[in-house]
Order: structure tokens, then C-alpha cells, then sequence
């Protein structure tokens, strides 16, 4: 009954994508600040965007399955309860916080 | 039985095993007299019958000779009988170490035999017996000696829970294979299993020596361990020796047995081969080395054994030595004849046929011939005489075995130094031969061995699968492994070989280390090699099902080894072993019989009874140190990803900008009040405090203020009270009922996970679940019940104390005593509110005067039982209690507005000192309520007047008590206005703090308008708070705000703007206020976030930061939508510790002087290190303004309509960002 878990690929453009966002920022900040100091911000290492390894990222598709599966559940289960046949976005916030305190 | 059983038994022993034959010991002597000891004991004890007690001696006299040395068998033995009889619930073996050894009596009542595996009798029996006495087991090869092995470690492992067990296997690779094959079979719980090599370093092997119970070792760890004293030897109950035909000599086996008899230990020693060795004289030694008593020897021909033994078929394949060959041979034997004349000629050597020699014999020779002439000079030739020719038939064997080229080679060397270089270098046939050599080298011929076994091979991968297929090529020579490797590589395809030795490094080829070997079997068994060529490191013990041709390339070893090399094959299926050239095989198969079978009668008080389980057995999971990295395997499957997955993805990850749908944290409380259906994963214990917390927040904390509130009055009021208090209970009960029997139904559920989490949680959470568990018990009983269990409930402040000031929270400790204060106030408003005024009239006025009391009783509770507590509470507490008397009294007698002031003083009266205690928090409450005194007393002024009169009395009550403290607050806040400024600046640190001061700010402002205004409030909000839907009506407000700000807000706003924006919100909140009364959820709420707060952890704090930002929300009115959201933004952020802490500073910098009031607020945060519980009471204060001024919207009947929250539709609640979840 296990559904089929995140791939491994989409979780890792997302990943990428946050990572990018974050690196984008970071630079833009740290361009700001070093304007003047140092030129070549961007080459060093620091700013370069996280990657991730293989095994972290089964265990992250692993860990955001579970997370999404268990927030379904939840919210179905609320949506269940209220008779109705669709998972709403209320639904979802009904059971918000306790998930994200549960993980 | 008859009593002459046991003697005749000893003395088959006698005849059959020479071990004790050796000894010459007087068995039956020995026997008798154990015989007796025990009798006697058995007759004292009335206890069995005559066969048990024989056989008890039978099997004392194997014990003994088992665990002492034969020599101190009979001192042991009448040492022995005794303690086994008095140690009735030991094993046979434990008797002297029964204290180190708890036996687990129920385990012990059987022994398990798994059925996994297809039972087979021999096993069987074998198990049986090796569990009671220390056994050497010789069974052929590939017949399962393993699993006899982890049976009897297996049944070991459960009958003591303490004991621990050693496997021990002389290599590595071996060492990992009996490790996953005992678990394969028994499952040992792989975490008490450990494998140690000698790759483990000392220090982190004698932790595992402590931790774990099962240990697979190589014997070499294992002697270095114990002496070295770093694994617990007393505790060993089982040492399993694998390939225990080494235990001869110094080999680590016999040191390690050594030591632990030294010690001496009790341990059940089990002794595994498959070859005990070619002469009795071997396997005696091997007996006496391991302390062995019983032997269980089954040969292939055995009939229990029979059916198990796969066909092997050996074929001896002649190959003619090559043409090369021959001639240097004849070369070498020309070398060789005249030095064996000359040797013959003194008469070291016997008249002998120069060609049968071997260097063994000379080696022999040479020996005698030394013991013989010591002293004589003429021996300096005959040494060297023998020492070349050892060297030269070294070199002929070599020639014969292993072609020509280590032949060469090995002359070679001995050419270049030493005394054979100095005889041989002028001897012309040696040259000769050595021209042969490099001749026939030249030419590339090797020896024809080689090519008859490529021609070997390739038949073989003819006929069998070569994917299925396994085979071992042996040689005894690294040399010649090279050279097979080489042949091998030029036959390609069907053979995918790989060579397998040892790790010594040798002069010519290095060695394989242990992890390089590990992968070559590993691979071997996978399949990706289906040829590995070994040396003698692979004859012993590797247990490869597939292999199903054993080549064995030089068969002049000993017998054993060549068994041993047999062995690997025919484990699963037929197999064959080729050995090639194979002049003499005179395999002298053990002339061994099998010992007596000793009956199997044990003298154990336990006499376990076999019990065939069916074991399930989790996956092994090989112990690995690194984890390699998982190459990236998805990279190419990025491209997968198509354009319209893509585009999904920019839609909702954009890689710059916000996320624009944002689910609401806050929008439900009420659903938090009780844990919500889990699919799989469970709730965390964070989850159940959020869910404890919200329950007090939600109303359902008016149960245990009141509670709190009754107890305490107990306390102090005992004599006088005692009606009131009944009163004051019943009371709460009647509010709380409702709430409680709401809570109780959620705290079933949550019951399980509260008392799971008991165990790991701190005290204070135990605190909080205690009161969760009172609670629990008023639902299941009645109303009474329910008054008892909120008795106990009071408790639960007191242990709060005393847990933090046992924890050195002297922090914790004051705010819990100043929060404590606190709870009298809301009782009484809640009394107020929800009572029937008039008969409780009177009680009221004692309220007023209780939560005085309750006060100073919690005070002087904490003040005995912290010891580190400041001396100078208890002097304060006297002066309170001093004045709260008088104010009581005052109170009663005024019953009007004039009471509020003077009770007032009172409070005040206990407050400072508690101030003067912790100065930060209660700083900060006076501050808050000065503000809110403005609000009071006007209220009191005109609101109060107008309601009824026992409502104005009871509520002047409390507000009164919260004016005196603004008053002083002010004061205070005006003198801390200075301290403001500067402690703006380091934002960071206080960034909750101030978030909630900058809402306090707001409610409190808001009061303020609110009081003036009070006309204003919305009674319809009013009317479901006292319906019990307070959630209804704050949803709707908190929606209200929410709504207005998502649309509106703008977080980038110029600060200018946003001050002007505030200021406006101020101006404007009196309608704000109407909605806050309402909400008068909020109120209670905090009350409870005191409480919950007293568990003192972080989750809590961002569960009080979640709940304080609605209240803000609140606060702020619609119309002022845009600075709301400001605010509420920059409050959010503050809990979040971004950065835009520094706008509102700023912004409070700017702000008029009524702000600057409130400013003074933010200093006192600053100042009190846990602004958390600072928070806290003021959201105490907030909630018991506006419980107040819910109270006067009640009173003053409907006047108002007007209020905004109503409004607001429901469902934009759902999609406002109440909160950055930062998700």
C-alpha cells in the first residue's frame, strides 16, 4: 500500500530552486555590503549554491512523502468528519499545526 | 540407573578419549566421591530421584574436568558438587559465578531450537549436548557446524540476560560471514551484536566489550582483550571457537582459554572443526587446550549424517612435469646427489633415495643431527650441506608444484647472498639449470598445471552456468597465484577471476588488505567474479553455497588443509574437487571415533526442555562504518523533468518573491484543543503541550484557575472559609463542567501520548500532565469528583516551583510565584462573570479577599521548599499577609467602588515585594496595568456605576487590584523611559519581547479607549462569550483583522507612514476594544499560558507567541487595516527574529508620550532576561482587563451593534497570512 515516494529529481529542482533563491539573495545582500571592499563575491565558495548528496536527498523524497502523506491523511480525515468529499484549504488548517509540531 | 551408571560411563570416557587418558586420573575415585556429595545432598534436600542425583554427579565430573585443568580436577571437583547443589537455580556451569551470572529461570526452563532451517538429528543432538557441556564438535565441512554454533549461543543469550557470549573465528572475512549467518539463523538482535577485528581500536572495543553481548571476534582481538583486561571476562557464559583444529600451540585460542580459566570463569565453551586434526596426539591437544569434555565427531559416513553430505567428487589429475621442467629438474638432482652422498657418507643421512627427500625430512634430519653434535666443529660443513640442500629440494618442489618460474625466482634470490650463493656459485650444473630456467621462462612456457587447468576450467564453464557457477582455485604460493592470474586473463570471457590473499605484504607482490578481501567475496558470492584463485586464506571456513569446483593446484599439504580445501565445495549441491598432480594423497582421515555418548542426562536443576521456535529473524544489516555515498543517480533524470513540470515548478517555487498562499496557523484553535487524528505518524510531544495549551486557552482554563483559586483558599481560609470554598467550588464546577467534560474527551485521547511522554518529558510537563490526569478523573466521576480532582490540581503550581527551584530556575521560580498572584484575579472574575450574583455575594467579597491569601500561601509553599530562594521573600510574604488580612476586610465591609481602591493597596502590598524579587517581570506588569489603570478607573467611574450592585463589587474587586499596580506601574514606567532608549538598541535578543509589548501596547491602549468608551462593545460578542462560543466570536474578529490587513498591508511601508498609521490605529482601537472584550477567549487563555508555561519549555513559548499575535490582531482595528498589519507584521516578525524589529522601535521612539508610556513596557522586557514569562503575565493582564471588560458589555445590555468583527465574513479568515510559518 506504500505509494510511490517523491522523485528524486523533483524534490532536488525544488531544492535547487530554494537554494538558488537564497544564494540570489545572499549575493545581492553581500554585494550591497561589499560593494566597495572586495570585487569577485560571487566566485567564492560560500556563496555558492547548497548541493545536496544522494542518500541526503532519498532521505529528504523519504521525509516530504511521509510529511505529505501524513498532512493528506490528517486532512481527510477532517474532511471526512465534516462530511464533505474534497480537501479543502481549512482542512489543511484545521490539522496545520499539530503536523508541523508532530514532524 | 543403577548407582554404578555414572563410573561405568567414566570409564568408556577413560577408554575412549585420550584426553583423559593422558591424565592417568582416577576417575572412578573422582566419580564416587561426587557420587556421594551429591547424594547426600539430594537426600537433604528430598528433592529427585536416585537417577537425578547420579546423573548430577556424572555430569559434575564432566563439569569439572571441563573447567579446571585436569591436574586440579580432584581439588575442583569436591569444591564443585557442594556449591552446584546450593546454587539450586544455577545452570551446571554457573554454580561458582551465580552472582555474576542471573540466570532467567523462566528462560531457562527450555532451549530453543529453531526451525528455520530444516531440522536435522545430527544438529540436533550435537546442540543438545554442546549446550551442557563443553563440546569440540568435528563435523565435515558445509554439514552446519554455524548453526549448532549460534543455537547454543542463541540459548546462552536468553538463560543470561547478562552474560555474554564470544564467537571467535580466525579471520576477518570469517568473523563477518558467522556474524551474519548466526544472525540468519537465530536473530540475536543485532544491537547486541558486535563484530571486532583487529581494525577496531582498543579503546572503542572495550566500550563495545561493555555494551554489547554477543561478540564475533578473531582470536587474536580476543586474547589481547583479555589481557589486557579491557573486556569484562567474568561475564562471558559462552565462547564459541570456530576452526578450533588451530587451537594447538600459542595460537590466541589457547591463550585466550588459557586466561579465562586462569581467572577463573564459568563458561560453556563450544569448539567448532571440521578437521580435528590427522594424529590423536592433534586432537588431544587440541581437547586439553580448549577445556574440552565431550566430543562430538560425526563423519560423512555417518548415518545421521549421510543424507546431508552432497557427492564430492575428487579427481586426482596427473599432469607430467613439461619438457623445461624435467630437464632443470634433472639439473637440480645432479646438484643435489653428490651433497646427499656426502652427507651419507658421515652418516647424518641414511642410506636414502636422494629423490624422495623433501625439506621437511632434511629439516628433521638436520634437527637430530644438531641435538647430536654440538659441540663439533667439522658440523660447520655439514650445516651448510644441509642448508643447501634444503634450499635446492625447496627449489625442486617448487619446480615440481609450481613450474618454473617460482622456481626460478627462488633460486635466483638464494643465488645472491648467504652461504648457498657461496657453495652453489661455482657449481656448474646449478648454472645450468638456472640457464634453463630463464630459458624455458623466455620462451613463455609455463608449467603445464597451468594449462591443464585453464583446459579444466573451460570444460567446467562448458557444463555449468559460468553466472552460477563458482570455483576456487588453491595454491599454496603467492607466486603461482600470480601466475594462474596470469593464464587466467588470457581465457577471457567465461572466467571472470580475481585472486584472494592474504594481507602480509610480501617481497614480491602486495598483500590484499581485509577490506579488499571482504569486497572479493563479496563480489564472489554477487556473482561479479566467478573464479577466485587463493591461497591458504581461503581454505578455512568461507561458506560459498555456489561453488561447485575446488581446484587445488599443488596437492602436497598437509591432509587437513586439503580437506579443509575440499570442503568448500559440495556445501549446497554436488561438487568436485580437481586436484591436480597429485603424487601422494595419503589423507590419514581421522582415526577418531566418536566419543561415548555420555548420556544426556544433565544434572541442571533447570533441565531445559527443548522448544522448536520458529524464529523471525529481521534483515541483517551489515554494520558499516562509512556509508559511501550514493553516487547522484537522479542527474541524468533531471532532464525528466518536462516543460510543463517545469513550469508547475516556477509557478509555485519562484525562485525570487514571496509565496503568495499562505496556510493559517491560527485560524483554528479550537481545533487545537484536542489532538487530531494521526494517520501513522504520532504526535509529538510538542503537539500534546501545543494541544494542553490550547485547552487552557481555550476556556477551558477557567477549570484550573479556579481550581488553583479553591485549593489555595483551602489553605489559608481552612477554618473560616470552609462554606465559601464549598460554594466557590461548586461554582467552578458549574462553569468549568462544561469545559471540562470538552477537555476531558480530548484528554483520553491525548492520555496515552501525555503518559507516554511522562517517562521522558521533565518534571514539569509531568506537572501538566498530573493536571490533565485530575482532569481526566472529573469527567469519569461526578461533580464532587470533580471538585477533588481540581484539589489536586493546585498542586500542580506548588511542583512547579519546587521543580524549578530544584533546577536552578530562580527565574522560573519568580515568575511562577508572580504569575501565581495572578490566578486569584481571574478567578474572581470569572466567578463574577459566570455566577449568580447575588447569593455569592458574599463569597465574592471573600474572593476578592482569597486570591490574596492563595497568593501568600504559594509564597510561603515556595519559600520553604526552595532552599536557594531569596531570604527576604519570606520577610515580604509576612508583611503581605499582614495587609492582605486587613484588605480582606476592607472589602467586605465596603462592597462598593471605594473597595476597589483599597483592596488595591493590598495587592500592591504583595506584588512589590514579589517585584522586589524579580524585578524584571513584575516591572513589566506594573507597567502594563498602569496603562490599563487609566482604563479602570474610568470604567469604574462610569461603567461600574451603572451596573448592578453586586456586580459593581465584585469587579471593582479586581479592578481595583489591577489600578493600585498601574499606579505604581507608571511611575516606574516613567523611570524606565530613560532605560528604553537604550536598551533599543540591541534588537535582536529581545525580538519577542517587544513583539509582544508592541501588541500589549495596542490592547492596552485599546483598553484605555475601551474603558472611555465603554459603551461601545459589541453585545452580541458578549452574549456568545457567555454562551461558550467565545471561539465563534474571536474567530470572527481575529478574521476581521486578519482580512483587512492581507489586502492592505504593505510590510515596506516608510516608517513616517507607519507611525502616523499607528497612531491613527490608536486613536481608532476604541472599537478594537469592543471586539477584544468579546474575545474574551484571549483572556482566559493566557491565565492558561501561565500554567503551561510553567513547563518551561521553548515550544511553549512559540505556542504563547501564536496565541499573543491573534490578540494583537484583535486589537487593531479594521479601519486601521493598514498600520494593523504593520503592526501585526512586525510583531510576527519579532517572533520570528527578523530583522524588521528595528522599524518598531523606531516607530515607538517616535510616538507620543502615551506611547511613550507603553515604550517603558518594552524597556522592562529588556531588562528581564525570560521575557517568555514576562509575556506571559502580561497576557495575564490583558485577558483579566478584558475579561472586565466583557463583564461590562454583559452588564450594560446591547447598546451597540456597531461592533466591526461581525462583519467580517468567516471564510476570509482561511486565507489570511495570520502567520509566517516560514514554511
Amino acid at each position: 500500500m506504500e505509494e510511490a515516494g517523491f522523485e528524486c529529481a523533483l524534490i532536488h529542482a525544488i531544492l535547487k530552486r530554494l537554494w538558488t533563491a537564497r544564494t540570489l539573495e545572499r549575493e545581492r545582500i553581500e554585494a550591497i555590503e561589499a560593494l566597495d571592499s572586495e570585487a569577485g563575491a560571487g566566485t567564492s565558495k560560500k556563496s555558492r549554491p547548497t548541493s545536496v548528496n544522494g542518500n541526503a536527498l532519498k532521505l529528504s523524497c523519504e521525509l516530504i512523502r511521509v510529511f505529505v502523506t501524513e498532512a493528506v491523511q490528517r486532512a481527510a480525515a477532517v474532511a471526512e468528519a465534516e462530511g464533505s468529499t474534497q480537501i479543502e484549504p481549512t482542512h489543511l488548517e484545521f490539522i496545520l499545526p499539530q503536523l508541523l509540531l508532530d514532524f | 540407573m543403577t548407582s554404578n551408571n555414572p563410573y561405568e560411563i567414566i570409564d568408556d570416557d577413560d577408554d575412549e578419549v585420550w584426553i583423559w587418558n593422558s591424565t592417568g586420573f582416577d576417575w572412578e575415585a573422582a566419580a564416587r566421591e561426587i557420587d556421594v556429595v551429591c547424594q547426600q545432598n539430594k537426600v537433604g534436600s528430598g528433592s529427585g530421584c536416585d537417577a537425578k542425583g547420579k546423573a548430577k554427579a556424572k555430569g559434575n565430573s564432566g563439569d569439572s574436568s571441563r573447567q579446571s585443568t585436569l591436574d586440579e580436577f580432584v581439588v575442583t571437583a569436591k569444591k564443585e558438587a557442594p556449591v552446584l547443589q546450593a546454587q539450586h537455580e544455577e545452570e551446571e556451569e554457573v554454580p561458582a559465578s551465580a552472582s555474576i551470572h542471573p540466570i532467567d529461570a523462566e528462560a531457562a526452563k527450555t532451549w530453543i531450537y529453531p526451525v528455520n532451517v530444516p531440522l536435522r538429528d545430527y544438529q540436533f543432538a550435537i546442540t543438545q549436548s554442546a549446550l551442557f557441556s563443553n563440546t569440540l564438535v568435528a563435523l565435515p565441512t558445509g554439514l552446519g557446524k554455524t548453526l549448532i554454533a549460534a543455537v547454543v549461543m542463541y540459548n546462552y543469550f536468553r538463560w543470561f540476560p547478562q552474560g555474554k557470549i564470544v564467537f571467535a573465528a580466525p579471520s576477518r572475512p570469517l568473523v563477518m560471514q558467522q556474524i551474519e549467518a548466526c544472525h540468519n539463523i537465530v536473530g540475536i538482535p543485532q544491537k547486541w551484536t558486535i563484530d571486532m577485528t583487529g581494525q577496531i581500536s582498543p579503546p572503542k572495543r572495550a566500550c563495545f566489550w561493555k555494551t554489547k553481548r554477543v561478540f564475533f571476534v578473531t582470536p587474536q582481538v580476543l586474547e589481547k582483550d583479555i589481557h589486557s583486561g579491557i573486556c569484562s571476562v567474568k561475564y562471558f557464559v559462552c565462547l564459541v571457537i570456530d576452526e578450533a583444529h588451530r587451537a594447538t600451540g600459542n595460537y590466541s585460542y589457547c591463550e585466550a582459554v588459557r586466561e579465562l580459566m586462569a581467572v577463573p570463569v564459568q563458561l560453556r565453551i563450544l569448539a567448532l572443526t571440521a578437521t580435528p586434526g590427522s594424529k590423536k596426539q592433534t586432537v588431544q591437544h587440541v581437547i586439553d587446550n580448549l577445556h574440552i569434555s565431550k566430543l562430538e565427531y560425526r563423519s560423512e559416513i555417518n548415518h545421521d549424517v549421510v543424507p546431508y553430505v552432497h557427492n564430492r567428487q575428487i579427481e586426482l589429475i596427473e599432469v607430467p612435469m613439461g619438457q623445461d621442467a624435467e630437464e632443470i629438474n634433472e639439473k637440480l638432482l645432479e646438484v643435489i646427489r653428490p651433497i646427499v652422498a656426502r652427507l651419507n657418507a658421515i652418516g647424518v643421512i641414511q642410506n636414502r633415495n636422494y629423490r624422495t627427500l623433501s625439506p621437511c625430512a632434511l629439516l628433521e634430519i638436520r634437527e637430530k643431527f644438531r641435538q647430536g653434535h654440538r659441540q663439533d666443529l667439522s658440523n660447520v660443513d655439514v650445516e651448510g650441506y644441509f642448508g643447501v640442500l634444503i634450499t635446492l629440494y625447496y627449489i625442486h618442489k617448487l619446480l615440481s608444484s609450481h613450474g618454473v618460474r617460482p622456481a626460478q625466482e627462488m633460486l635466483e634470490r638464494k643465488l645472491k647472498q648467504g652461504f648457498f650463493a657461496k657453495f652453489m656459485s661455482k657449481n656448474e650444473v646449478i648454472l645450468k639449470a638456472r640457464r634453463l630456467m630463464q630459458q624455458s621462462l623466455s620462451h613463455g612456457a609455463s608449467s603445464p598445471k597451468l594449462f591443464k587447468m585453464l583446459e579444466v576450467l573451460q570444460d567446467h564453464f562448458k557444463t555449468n552456468d559460468p553466472k552460477s557457477s563458482r570455483v576456487i582455485i588453491f595454491s599454496n604460493y603467492r607466486e603461482s597465484v600470480r601466475d594462474i592470474m596470469g593464464a587466467l586473463g588470457n581465457i577471457g570471457d567465461p572466467v571472470r577471476a580475481t585472486e584472494f590473499i592474504g594481507q602480509s605484504s610480501g617481497k614480491a607482490m602486495k598483500g590484499q588488505s581485509q577490506k579488499v578481501q571482504q569486497a572479493v567475496l563479496k563480489k564472489f558470492r554477487s556473482g561479479a567474479y566467478n573464479v577466485i584463485v587463493a591461497t591458504s586464506i581461503g581454505e578455512e571456513g568461507l561458506d560459498i553455497m555456489e561453488v561447485d569446483l575446488v581446484i587445488s593446484f599443488d596437492a602436497n599439504i598437509s591432509p587437513l588443509r586439503m580437506i579443509q580445501r575440499m570442503g568448500r565445495t559440495g556445501r549446497k549441491h554436488d561438487g568436485r574437487v580437481d586436484i591436480l598432480w597429485l603424487p601422494v594423497l595419503c589423507i590419514g582421515l581421522l582415526t577418531m571415533r566418536k566419543a561415548i555418548d555420555v548420556d544426556g542426562d544433565i544434572p541442571h536443576v533447570f533441565k531445559p526442555e527443548v522448544q522448536y521456535v520458529e524464529l523471525s529473524i529481521e534483515k541483517y544489516i551489515p554494520r558499516e562504518k562509512n556509508v559511501k555515498d550514493v553516487p547522484l543517480l537522479f542527474y541524468p533524470s533531471i532532464d525528466r523533468l518536462t516543460v510543463a513540470e517545469m513550469d508547475l515548478l516556477e509557478m509555485y517555487f519562484q525562485t525570487t518573491g514571496e509565496n503568495k498562499c499562505r496556510l493559517s496557523l491560527i485560524a483554528y484553535p479550537y481545533f487545537q484543543t484536542f489532538p487530531s487524528r494521526v494517520h501513522k505518524v504520532k504526535h509529538s510531544l510538542r503537539t500534546m503541550m501545543l494541544i494542553d495549551t490550547m485547552q487552557h486557552l481555550q476556556g477551558l482554563e477557567t477549570c484550573p484557575g479556579d481550581n488553583k483559586t479553591t485549593s489555595l483558599q483551602e489553605g489559608p481560609c481552612l477554618g473560616n472559609s470552609k462554606p465559601f470554598i464549598i460554594s466557590e467550588a461548586k461554582h467552578d464546577t458549574e462553569s468549568c463542567f462544561r469545559d471540562t467534560m470538552e477537555r476531558n474527551v480530548d484528554t483520553v485521547n491525548c492520555m496515552n501520548s501525555d503518559s507516554h511522554g511522562l517517562g521522558i518529558q521533565t518534571k514539569d510537563t509531568i506537572d501538566l500532565t498530573i493536571q490533565e490526569d485530575s482532569t481526566f478523573d472529573d469527567l469519569v466521576e461526578h461533580q464532587e469528583d470533580t471538585f477533588q480532582g481540581d484539589e489536586i490540581v493546585p498542586e500542580t503550581p506548588d511542583a512547579n516551583k519546587n521543580v524549578s527551584n530544584g533546577g536552578d530556575n530562580a527565574d522560573a521560580t519568580a515568575n511562577l510565584l508572580v504569575e501565581t498572584p495572578l490566578f486569584p484575579e481571574d478567578v474572581c472574575i470569572n466567578g463574577i462573570r459566570e455566577g449568580e450574583l447575588s447569593p455569592r455575594l458574599s463569597n465574592f467579597i471573600t474572593s476578592g479577599v482569597v486570591p490574596e491569601s492563595p497568593v501568600d500561601d504559594e509564597q510561603e509553599k515556595s519559600r520553604g521548599k526552595s532552599v536557594i530562594r531569596d531570604c527576604i521573600l519570606p520577610v515580604q510574604l509576612h508583611k503581605e499577609q499582614d495587609t492582605s488580612p486587613l484588605s480582606c476586610e476592607k472589602v467586605v465591609i465596603d462592597g462598593s467602588t471605594g473597595k476597589n481602591f483599597t483592596s488595591s493597596p493590598v495587592y500592591n502590598g504583595t506584588r512589590t515585594p514579589l517585584l522586589e524579587l524579580k524585578n524584571s517581570a513584575i516591572k513589566r506588569r506594573r507597567i502594563i496595568i498602569s496603562q490599563t489603570v487609566e482604563g479602570h478607573s474610568h470604567k469604574s467611574d462610569s461603567s461600574f456605576s451603572e451596573e448592578s450592585h453586586l456586580g459593581s463589587g465584585k469587579i471593582p474587586g479586581t479592578i481595583s487590584i489591577k489600578p493600585l499596580r498601574k499606579f505604581k506601574r507608571l511611575r516606574k514606567a516613567e523611570d524606565d523611559d530613560s532605560k528604553v532608549n537604550q536598551e533599543n538598541n540591541d534588537p535582536t535578543r529581545y525580538k519577542h519581547g517587544q513583539g509582544h509589548s508592541g501588541k500589549r501596547k495596542s490592547t492596552n491602549n485599546v483598553k484605555d479607549f475601551i474603558e472611555e468608551e465603554a459603551e461601545v462593545s459589541g453585545e452580541s460578542n458578549v452574549s456568545s462569550d457567555i454562551d461558550g462560543e467565545d471561539d465563534n466570536s474571536y474567530e470572527d474578529s481575529f478574521i476581521d483583522d486578519r482580512t483587512n490587513p492581507i489586502g492592505e498591508s504593505q510590510p515596506e511601508v516608510s516608517r513616517l507612514d507607519m507611525m502616523a498609521i499607528y497612531r491613527r490605529s490608536l486613536l481608532t482601537q476604541t472599537q478594537i476594544n469592543g471586539g477584544y472584550g468579546s474575545s474574551s477567549m484571549f483572556s482566559p487563555d493566557s491565565v492558561t499560558n501561565e500554567s503551561g508555561v510553567s513547563s518551561g519549555k521553548t515550544v511553549m513559548s512559540h505556542v504563547n507567541g501564536s496565541c499573543i499575535a491573534p490578540e494583537k490582531v484583535l486589537s487593531t482595528s479594521s479601519p486601521t487595516g493598514n498600520s494593523t498589519s504593520h503592526k501585526r507584521r512586525l510583531s510576527f516578525y519579532h517572533s520570528e527574529g527578523h530583522l524588521p524589529i528595528m522599524n518598531l522601535e523606531q516607530q515607538f521612539a517616535l510616538q507620543s508620550k502615551k506611547e511613550l508610556v507603553d515604550a517603558p513596557d518594552f524597556t522592562v522586557d529588556y531588562e528581564c532576561d525570560d521575557q517568555f514569562y514576562n509575556d506571559l503575565d502580561l497576557d495575564e493582564l490583558e485577558a483579566q482587563a478584558i475579561s472586565l471588560h466583557k463583564k461590562k458589555l454583559d452588564i450594560s445590555t446591547q447598546k451597540q451593534d456597531t461592533n466591526p468583527l461581525p462583519h467580517s465574513p468567516k471564510e476570509d479568515s482561511f486565507w489570511c497570512p495570520s502567520f509566517d510559518l516560514g514554511i
